[in-house]
């Protein structure tokens, strides 16, 4: 496990270096091709009182296959960093490129579309609709890329057998424990086979022995699949589980800890 | 107005005042007490302003509903009494000749002059009587020659000048006086209708005809509409002239010198002082004329019999405006009990929202120490405030509404010359405002209470209730206590029917009314107390509550043989015990739910869509029910059919998915937005019964009242005639043909086909008697049949029946050739005749038969007042919807007398034209051959020709024709048909509009869903968003949602609408009248309604839309 600090920029200079880093191609902490490369980016909220800076420069870049966490003390910035690499939020300053498309440059039906086709989504707190049951939550992305019903529903069973579902999948979540329904989400945001799965402390709401089971299956997701998983955590121990740690503070990257490289 | 439900308004004012003072002292206690819980209740009020809208809107329903309704009576009531006084002016009582049944030897003439005289000299020296005078008046035709009008139906109208012009009695259209003795010789007032029909203005050359002679007269002026100007009816047309011109034009013989039509009074002290003493006078004149009966029998009585009454006109006049706004304020009320229902239903949903929405906030309050109490006057300090602004915005839009409704009233009276004017009085105001302000207090106060109820846990953690439900073991205890309980209620409500407000207020106002010594108070108030006192203790048990209150009024409907609480009941019953088995638990577990409500449900539907009948011989009653069934039906079948659909929605969930759900990338929009309306059944089953139960009532109503004017308006009712045309006593004409070459208008022939004639009797009947001789219960026991499959029958004795017996009808003679030209279908003929063919032979070939209207059954022939029934046929009979028994009757009196024999019922449609009493609709007619009837009646009273034109003819030109050139009063029936259908289609749109003002209930409800589904599920809508809806699904998903359940509202409401109105019609409730469902009509307000509803959900939609993701998700 080595530290080291990461260039960042809190206001202008490091934004080209960033830029050239990523267009430099294939400069990841394992010198792996990067799948997200962010450079400069800036967000801030206009609140009622003083505008906040969420994100005041950050630049980062992941490498396919990498599972990567985000840490850092509450109101870092965290959250919005994930959202707006996911292309969840947009930014006021700096480039995004996922898979080598400019997410930040894209209009919003074509943003939704990306996600929808080559991104999942694990939250906190599960987020599952509480109206459909397991199986239809987890069909929801297929059926939105236009799979047939029928397939659709071979899929997600599949998605939930993977995740150890099979035989809860006519229940609502309401019917789950907190585990399980997390164990949805994960299905969920694994079955359109994406590229890249984001979670927002996928394991926040849960217990330990929750915790450290969705996290073994994240792990085992991540080493079968070859998805890249950027996760947003406070936990260290799941934090420990990652290749590499983005450390946070004040809307900056302030270092990172290679955990273990990539592909080993 | 000044009465409704037969109390006085004002004392109905005061009541609804002292109520809303009661809540408005509730919120001043709970304001003064515990501000702070006011401050928390109108917190919520700035915060979501949309909601507030909705709101308020859905509570302005009552209000706006109350308020049309008054103000649509006031209008009319004013209306009317206006066009009463202005048309009678200085007119109070009429003395007018009875129509008896004998006549002695002058009766029929008109009033002898000693009549006049004799009143004259007996009120000679009253103060309170101005004037007594008499009047002629008759029908003439009149003729503007320079316009090319005629008018054959012009009442003229004959009066003494200087009596008149004493009186101030005639006025010209602008309102100045007219004065009568001013007149030439050959000077006519026509009032403003006639001016209108013939374009005459004053100067203009008119002719009047008599006998069909012509005499000229000049116009002197346009008469205001009024009785002295034969505006007898509202917007008939007719004129005046002085007394001599009047009698020198219509001759001695149809204007005898010394007899007039009627006697007129007018009170003193000008138009409206008389009324003071109105029926004072009134008994004063007739204790005259029954003095005078005593002292002149010969010249006061007919037969022994009243001949000459007096009616106090105006003062009649004035009670019926009266009774006009009442009748159609109550009809206004009650077609809007609906929407109040629905108001109501969109209160409970609303507050129920309302704490859903704060249930945490609520929990931890009620954690850390805030009584139940205070949540109950948190909510009722809210409420109250939308309460008082939907009172202002209901007034205020209601009294626009009933402007509107108004304004439509005038579309739709406009040919028949009646202007209403919109008139709200305070009083009105008051009233309506209060009402409101009364039904959402008490509607607020009970949801106050149901959203107080909340598990604390499961609150503080926004977990739904059930989780935390408390198991109530069914103890005897609770049961016993349960039942006292409902004999306490139903206390409470025998309180609530006698006085109603000193039930609501409780015992302050009881109080009150002790101090100001109400005699009910004293008795009333420990029972008040009592009933409290349950109220605030009782727990109530629904379930007990229903199965009891319902077998109760259930046995009191069949105590009272009324349908309204035996339906209650039977309505209620099933639900309760519905309710009762669903907390059952069977070794732990609950029944089926979906099976329970399905089959509860599904037999109250059953209970409601079979046969009254079936009831009936159930319980061997005989129950009686009126239009307030109506109500109670769309009630307990929506609330019935809301329980079937949300029990079963997860199935009709699944089947719109199979039906739609795999179109492509809406398969994922189409699959949430049919979920969630299926997880969330209180607020889905609320929308849905509010939107079914004005759906319903839009539907139910539209309908039958179409099948009414499709029956009474449509084609079948011209009974094969195209023109009808009337002669009078100043212009007769027996043979149309004859009359028409006569003038030379052969063009006019040509398109004549046929043209038959009735010679109608005296309208009132007085020489006709009818007499049954065989029932059917003859036939039945006494019957042979013989080989050929005939009936051998034996006669009656016509001897055993008294004078007592007999009834009026009117008799019409038929020529051949009415009979040939008629296409009258006959309801029922007798079993001697092989077929309608053969009845109309019988009375083409003058033999001693008649045909009869079917009112003639049950009256005239005496069946109503018999256990006979007409209609039914012996065993042997199969054909039994053609067949009547021989019924034969006596008509006429004395040497006049014959029997004849009743051969046929005419269908009431089909014979609508041919029923000679058809304006008064009270006597049945009697068609008999044109030569018996002769014998029956005499000399004819008036001629109907009945003409069916040939083909491609312009039936319009026709009667224009007969009009012309005969001055006789002819009608195109099809044009006539055709204005009563508009007249109604726009009645009847001024009702589906009132009654579709509930349907905003329904669409706020919508609303408010939509707008809370776009809070509470933002971060659904986040994740929805995260994984890759496209904003515009977002919004599509809630537009889909919102509009699948106000498609199931408006799908249930039309299909129980229609269920029951097939019911009515196939058990024959009304008649023969067949069904016609106006597809036309109600499609459009289908549809409107669901694009309304679609447009309301439209903004929450896009809000839902424009939902930013990442501050969705991190919502709370």
């Amino acid at each position: 496990m080595s530290s080291r600090s990461i260039e960042v920029d809190a206001e202008s200079a490091p934004q080209k270096a960033a830029g050239d880093a990523i267009q430099a191609g294939p400069n990841g902490p394992n010198g792996a091709e990067p799948i997200i490369a962010a450079s400069g980016v800036h967000k801030t909220y206009a609140g009622a009182g003083e505008p906040v800076h969420a994100l005041r420069g950050v630049t980062l870049s992941v490498a396919r296959g990498e599972m990567v966490t985000i840490m850092g003390p509450s109101g870092c910035g965290k959250t919005t960093l994930l959202n707006c690499l996911s292309g969840l939020e947009t930014i006021e300053r700096g480039e995004i490129f996922v898979e080598g498309r400019s997410i930040h440059d894209m209009p919003d039906n074509e943003r939704t579309d990306h996600r929808a086709r080559r991104m999942g989504f694990v939250f906190q707190f599960y987020n599952l609709l509480p109206v459909l049951s397991a199986v239809e939550n987890v069909e929801l992305p297929l059926l939105l890329a236009g799979l047939g019903q029928g397939e659709a529903r071979d899929r997600s069973m599949e998605a939930l057998e993977q995740v150890g579902l099979r035989d809860w999948s006519g229940h609502r979540p309401a019917q789950l424990s907190g585990g399980q329904r997390q164990r949805v989400t994960i299905a969920r945001a694994l079955v359109n086979d994406p590229a890249i799965v984001w979670g927002d402390e996928p394991t926040g709401d849960l217990d330990s022995t929750n915790a450290n089971q969705i996290m073994e299956l994240l792990e085992d997701l991540n080493r079968r699949n070859h998805q890249t998983f950027v996760i947003v955590t406070h936990d260290e121990n799941i934090g420990r589980r990652a290749n590499r740690t983005i450390h946070m503070r004040d809307g900056l990257i302030e270092g990172e800890t290679i955990h273990r490289q990539l592909g080993s | 107005m000044e009465e409704l439900f037969g109390l006085p308004t004002i004392r109905l004012m005061w009541i609804v005042v002292a109520i809303a003072g009661v809540a408005a002292a509730v919120i001043a206690y709970i304001f003064l007490k515990r501000p702070i819980l006011v401050r928390m209740g109108l917190r919520n009020i700035p915060r979501r302003r949309a909601q507030t809208v909705l709101v308020t809107m859905g509570l302005t329903l009552a209000t706006i509903i109350v308020t049309i309704a008054f103000s649509t009576g006031d209008s009319l009531a004013v209306s009317v009494r206006n066009l009463a006084l202005n048309s009678l002016e200085r007119i109070d009582h009429f003395i007018t000749e009875e129509e008896t049944d004998d006549s002695a030897e002058d009766a029929g003439t008109g009033i002898p002059d000693q009549v006049l005289l004799d009143l004259q000299s007996h009120f000679a020296d009253d103060d309170r009587v101005e004037a007594i005078f008499g009047s002629r008046f008759d029908l003439v035709p009149i003729e503007h020659p320079e316009a090319g009008q005629i008018e054959p139906q012009f009442f003229l109208v004959g009066v003494d000048p200087q009596t008149v012009d004493r009186l101030n009695a005639v006025r010209d259209e602008d309102g100045d006086l007219l004065r009568l003795s001013e007149l030439d010789s050959d000077e006519i007032v026509i009032n403003e209708r006639a001016a209108r029909e013939l374009d005459a203005e004053p100067g203009d050359q008119v002719r009047l005809y008599v006998r069909g002679s012509p005499r000229q007269f000049s116009v002197a002026a346009i008469g205001r509409d009024a009785v002295l100007t034969g505006n007898l009816e509202a917007g008939g047309s007719g004129g005046l002239l002085a007394l001599d011109a009047y009698q020198s034009l219509l001759g001695p013989q149809l204007s005898p010198p010394d007899r007039w039509d009627s006697i007129l009074f007018s009170g003193a002290g000008g138009v409206e002082a008389p009324l003071e003493f109105s029926d004072a006078l009134d008994d004063d004149i007739n204790d005259a004329i029954r003095a005078f009966e005593r002292q002149h029998p010969e010249l006061y009585l007919s037969n022994g019999l009243t001949r000459f009454d007096s009616d106090p006109v105006k003062a009649d006049s004035l009670e019926d405006a009266e009774l006009i706004a009442s009748v159609f304020t109550t009809l206004f009320l009650f077609m809007g009990s609906f929407s109040v229902a629905a108001g109501i239903l969109l209160i409970f949903l609303i507050f129920a929202m309302l704490a859903e929405e704060r249930k945490p906030e609520m929990g931890i309050a009620r954690a850390v120490g805030m009584q139940r109490n205070d949540l109950i006057q948190m909510f009722i300090s809210e409420g109250m405030v939308y309460n008082m602004g939907a009172a202002v915005v209901g007034v205020v839009l209601g009294l626009l509404f009933a402007l509107g409704f108004i304004a439509a009233l005038n579309q739709g009276f406009e040919s028949f010359g009646f202007v209403f004017t919109w008139t709200v009085t305070i009083k009105s105001l008051v009233i309506s405002a209060c009402i409101g302000i009364v039904i959402t207090f008490i509607t607020v106060v009970f949801s106050s209470f149901r959203a107080s109820r909340l598990n604390i846990v499961a609150a503080i953690r926004d977990i739904p209730e059930a989780q935390y439900e408390e198991t109530y073991p069914l103890t005897p205890w609770r049961v016993v206590r349960n039942v006292l309980g409902v004999f306490t209620t139903a206390i409470g409500l025998v309180l609530l029917l006698t006085t109603p407000f000193t039930l609501i207020l409780g015992a302050p106002v009881a109080l009150v009314l002790q101090l100001i010594g109400s005699r009910w108070s004293r008795r009333l108030t420990p029972w008040v107390l009592l009933f409290g006192w349950r109220v605030l203790r009782w727990n109530p048990q629904w379930w007990v509550l229903f199965i009891v209150g319902g077998l109760m009024v259930l046995e009191f409907g069949l105590g009272q043989e009324s349908f309204f609480p035996y339906m209650t009941g039977v309505s209620l019953t099933p639900l309760g015990i519905v309710m009762g088995l669903n907390r059952l638990r069977l070794g732990g577990r609950r029944l089926n739910q979906r099976l329970l409500y399905t089959l509860g449900a599904g037999f109250v539907m059953f209970l409601w869509f079979i046969p009254n009948d079936w009831h009936e011989s159930f319980f061997d009653n005989n129950l009686n029910g009126g239009p307030e069934l109506f109500v109670l039906a769309g009630t307990m079948l929506t609330a019935a059919g809301t329980l079937l659909l949300v029990f079963n929605l997860d199935l009709i969930v699944g089947g719109v998915r199979r039906a739609v759900g795999g179109i492509g990338r809406m398969a994922p929009v189409i699959r949430t937005a049919a979920a969630y309306p299926a997880a969330a059944r209180y607020r889905t089953g609320m929308t849905i019964a509010m939107i079914a139960l004005i759906t319903f009532a839009l539907v139910n109503f539209t309908t039958i009242n179409s099948s009414f004017s499709q029956a009474f308006t449509g084609n079948d009712t011209a009974g094969g005639f195209e023109v009808l045309a009337f002669n009078t006593d100043v212009n007769a004409v027996s043979d149309i043909r004859a009359g028409l070459a006569d003038a030379g208008a052969t063009e006019v022939i040509e398109d004549i086909e046929n043209a038959g004639r009735i010679e109608a009797g005296p309208e009132r009947g007085t020489r006709a008697i009818t007499v049954l001789t065989e029932r059917w219960d003859a036939v039945t026991e006494r019957h042979i049949l013989d080989r050929d499959g005939g009936i051998q029958l034996v006669e009656t004795n016509l001897a055993d029946v008294q004078i007592d017996d007999r009834d009026a009808v009117v008799v019409g003679g038929i020529d051949s050739e009415f009979v040939d030209g008629q296409e009258v279908k006959l309801q029922a003929i007798s079993y001697r005749y092989e077929n309608e063919q053969a009845v109309w032979s019988a009375l083409r070939s003058e033999e001693m038969v008649a045909v009869a209207t079917v009112d003639a059954i049950d009256g005239a022939f005496g069946f109503a007042d018999s256990d006979l029934d007409p209609w039914s046929v012996p065993d042997t009979v199969t054909d039994e919807a053609t067949l009547l028994p021989r019924i034969v009757i006596e008509v006429g009196l004395g040497e006049n007398a014959r029997q004849v024999e009743v051969i046929a019922i005419l269908e009431r449609i089909s014979g609508a034209f041919v029923d000679l009493d058809g304006e008064n609709g009270s006597l049945p007619t009697l068609l008999l051959p044109e030569s018996v009837a002769s014998q029956v009646i005499g000399q004819s009273e008036s001629t109907r020709h009945y003409i069916s034109t040939r083909a491609g003819a312009d039936t319009l030109d026709v009667a224009q024709g007969i009009e012309r050139e005969l001055r006789i009063f002819a009608v195109d029936i099809q044009g006539e048909l055709k204005r009563q259908q508009q007249t109604q289609t726009s009645i009847l749109a001024l009702f589906q509009g009132f009654i579709g003002i509930g349907l905003v209930a329904g669409l706020a409800a919508l609303g408010v869903i939509a707008l809370r589904a776009v809070v509470e599920r933002r971060q659904q809508i986040g994740v929805l968003r995260a994984i890759g809806f496209q904003s515009r699904l977002v919004g599509f998903e809630l537009l889909i949602e919102m509009g699948f359940i106000a498609l199931l509202g408006l799908g249930l409401g039309t299909a129980l609408a229609l269920g029951l109105a097939w019911r009515l019609f196939a058990e024959g409730t009304f008649g023969e009248i067949s069904m016609y469902v106006p597809v036309g009509t109600i499609l459009p307000i289908l549809i409107g309604a669901f694009a309304a509803s679609l447009i309301l959900t439209y903004f929450p939609a896009r809000q839902a839309a424009r939902t930013t993701i990442a501050e969705a998700l991190r919502y709370e």
